[in-house]
């Protein structure tokens, strides 16, 4: 038989779209129960690694965070946290995600669904968590620093939006690779680990060197087009400069997105129909 | 083999469900199945590239043997009948259950299923164990293809279908094994399917649950929906099913009436026994065996006394672990009467068995049974499925004399009581 295609897919995740809320809610749920600080966990994790390397970086290295243009911000802190948060979505949400097929045998060997709900689920789980931290951190910006940035949230909704996207797409592919490859899970706690120090996260592009490599492209050109810096980037912007993010950058992220979310779905949905074999 | 029954191949107990409906319109009818010419080959690895290590030594190449589950089986069930499969472990009964439910795809032929599916191949697939009972019944009602609202309409009705009103708010890691599949059995029927695939689950459950089970199986199938049964119990099959279809390593050895398959099936079964090194009649795939011991008061296991304590002790063989394992017996007298029997279904404590050996005993204080000569039926199955793993009509005999002071006692028990005046 035929290969299900991206159409089918589509459509029947389109059909089943009460229960990817439903699985994104079981994710939620299930995360924090019975814990004591129940979802206070989600804002824990960012806001250790934000201090610790704020602690390092800023007090022990003495590496001045750059002045939020036009902001004024000037708190490595939130300098960090702006980018922290980007990137745990997207770490944070290929980890849940890449383990999400291969660790629901008993629901796909026993029940047929749209298998993309799976890793979708994981990503969107995380993507409500991220929504809360941006949400807290923007309040923190607005008290500190008296500047409002509510007229910035479509723009904002947008790029969590597209960076969702990516992040799907990139999960669904390793998700799949997962189901026959087991050690997909560690070569890629490994990938993200150079990925994470490759990506300014810790600090700003400026940073890159600037000599030309190939022709007059230089080293922070190449840098630049790795899709994660560019949503650290927007994200810094809206929250840390609290301005618009450029042009090329939303551009370059909408391609991105777009592009890793079709072949993530497309190399996903046609190799679904044999997930319950390998179980 | 194929085989189709629409209009004129109509039995005459189940035509009248058809009578009305003419022949294309039942080809494209809610609840229709048509199945044609469906292979389905699985891969058994001797050497799985489970690793990309793996992978990159053996340059992509695993070693594995093609096994054709599915050999060109073609069927079709018209809307509203409740059609059956029969045959041995492996036959794939539950393969073509799967590929009904879309979970497995074929590797040629085609399959349609025409409606709504609903499959209760595992009672509570999709349960999570942290959620409480009320999140569950959404989450997996959503996982069988029901929407919010119909569920938020059903929802009392599950829950007391399934009896669970005063526990559906706890975590249903508290539940026990009954009350999980009865909430998983209420929202897999409330999905009301036009297809519903059912496979061995009615054997859970308490006997009124299961009771109830039935009805609501009775009360979908004259409600028009279209039912595919696997079970191993044939009498179940007899008594429910409108069609029947054999499958044997894979192919359709038979279809047509449920009483002429069942029967042809039966007689090719009753005779698939084998003879143990001590010449017993055994069947059973094997995978686990058993030995049973007599044990009495006295040494001669052969002859003991009524009010005797026994002690039935079962040694267990198996190579691997092996879970939902049921251990079970019957008293059988010389003219094959069963006296008594008992078993560990309900009883999780013993259901996980091996690898390696073992033995469990069922320990009678006082024998109650009178003078005769009795054997020992023992058997040991797989509670969800019934798959047996070993089973011997005659593994023990023994004789009981009824001892001094029960010479006037009538029938096979010594019910104990006692003679007063008021």
């Amino acid at each position: 038989m035929a290969k299900r295609s991206i159409r089918t897919a589509s459509r029947e995740v389109y059909q089943y779209r009460e229960l990817l809320f439903n699985l994104t809610r079981r994710e939620l749920r299930s995360r924090f129960r019975r814990s004591f600080l129940g979802w206070g966990w989600s804002f824990m994790q960012p806001l250790m690694m934000t201090a610790v390397y704020a602690l390092v970086l800023g007090s022990f290295f003495k590496v001045l965070p750059p002045t939020g243009d036009p902001s004024g911000i000037d708190s490595f802190a939130f300098f960090l946290l702006a980018g922290v948060i980007p990137w745990n979505l997207f770490a944070g949400g290929l980890g849940a995600a890449v383990g999400s097929v291969a660790g629901a045998g008993g629901l796909i060997t026993r029940v047929w669904f749209p298998r993309e709900l799976l890793p979708m689920s994981s990503i969107l789980a995380l993507g409500f968590s991220m929504l809360i931290e941006i949400a807290v951190l923007a309040l923190a910006v607005t008290v500190f620093y008296q500047v409002m940035l509510l007229h910035l949230l479509p723009i904002l909704l947008l790029v969590c939006l597209l960076e969702i996207m990516f992040t799907a797409g990139v999960a669904m592919w390793l998700a799949a690779c997962n189901v026959k490859f087991k050690d997909v899970e560690y070569l890629m706690s490994v990938f993200l680990l150079a990925y994470f120090y490759l990506t300014p996260v810790l600090y700003a592009p400026e940073f890159i060197p600037d000599t030309p490599v190939i022709g007059s492209l230089t080293v922070r050109d190449i840098a630049l087009m790795n899709p994660m810096a560019r949503f650290v980037m927007a994200f810094r912007n809206i929250l840390y400069d609290v301005r618009l993010p450029g042009f090329e950058t939303m551009v370059w992220l909408t391609f991105w997105s777009s592009l890793v979310f079709f072949l993530g779905l497309r190399f996903f949905s046609r190799r679904s129909d044999r997930f319950a074999e390998a179980m | 083999m194929a085989f189709h029954f629409t209009g004129g191949q109509q039995t005459p107990g189940t035509s009248h469900r058809l009578s009305l409906i003419d022949e294309a319109a039942t080809m494209t009818a809610t609840g229709h199945i048509e199945v044609e010419d469906v292979w389905k080959t699985f891969r058994i690895f001797q050497n799985r590239n489970t690793t990309l290590k793996q992978t990159l030594l053996r340059r992509g190449r695993a070693e594995f043997e093609e096994f054709w589950a599915l050999k060109d089986v073609s069927f079709s069930v018209p809307p509203g009948s409740t059609f059956g499969f029969v045959g041995a472990n492996g036959a794939g009964k539950s393969t073509m259950l799967k590929v009904l439910a879309r979970i497995l795809v074929p590797d040629k032929g085609t399959v349609s299923v025409h409606g709504r599916i609903s499959a209760l191949l595992e009672l509570g697939a999709g349960f999570h164990p942290e959620l409480t009972g009320r999140e569950n019944v959404y989450l997996n009602g959503s996982i069988l293809g029901m929407s919010q609202a119909s569920l938020r309409e059903k929802f009392d009705g599950i829950v007391e279908f399934a009896g669970l009103e005063t526990f559906i708010d706890q975590p249903v890691k508290t539940y026990s094994s009954g009350m999980f599949s009865r909430l998983g059995f209420s929202v897999a029927v409330a999905v009301e399917p036009d297809v519903l695939l059912v496979d061995e689950v009615l054997a859970v459950g308490d006997e009124q649950f299961q009771r109830r089970c039935a009805e609501k199986m009775d009360e979908l199938r004259s409600g028009g929906r279209t039912v595919v049964l696997v079970s191993h119990s044939l009498a179940q099959v007899r008594q429910l099913c409108d069609h029947a279809a054999w499958l044997d390593h894979g192919m359709m050895k038979m279809s047509g009436s449920t009483e002429e398959v069942v029967d042809a099936y039966l007689a090719s079964v009753t005779t698939a026994y084998r003879l143990d090194d001590q010449g017993r009649q055994r069947t059973g795939s094997g995978d686990i065996e058993l030995e049973v011991e007599v044990i009495t008061s006295d040494d001669d296991p052969l002859h003991l006394t009524t009010g005797d304590p026994l002690t039935i002790r079962f040694h267990w063989t198996t190579k691997t672990r092996m879970e939902h394992v049921v251990f079970g017996f019957v008293l059988r007298a010389a003219d094959g009467y069963a006296v008594a029997g008992n078993s560990t279904i309900y009883d999780d404590r013993y259901a996980t068995v091996g690898p390696g050996s073992g033995q469990i005993d069922f320990a009678i204080p006082s024998f109650p049974v009178l003078s005769g000569s009795y054997h020992l039926a023992v058997a040991i199955t797989d509670r969800n499925t019934g798959h047996v793993y070993d089973h011997s009509p005659n593994i023990a005999q023994f004789d009981v004399t009824s001892g001094v002071g029960r010479e006037q006692l009538q029938g096979a028990i010594d019910l104990g009581g006692a003679w007063t005046v008021q």
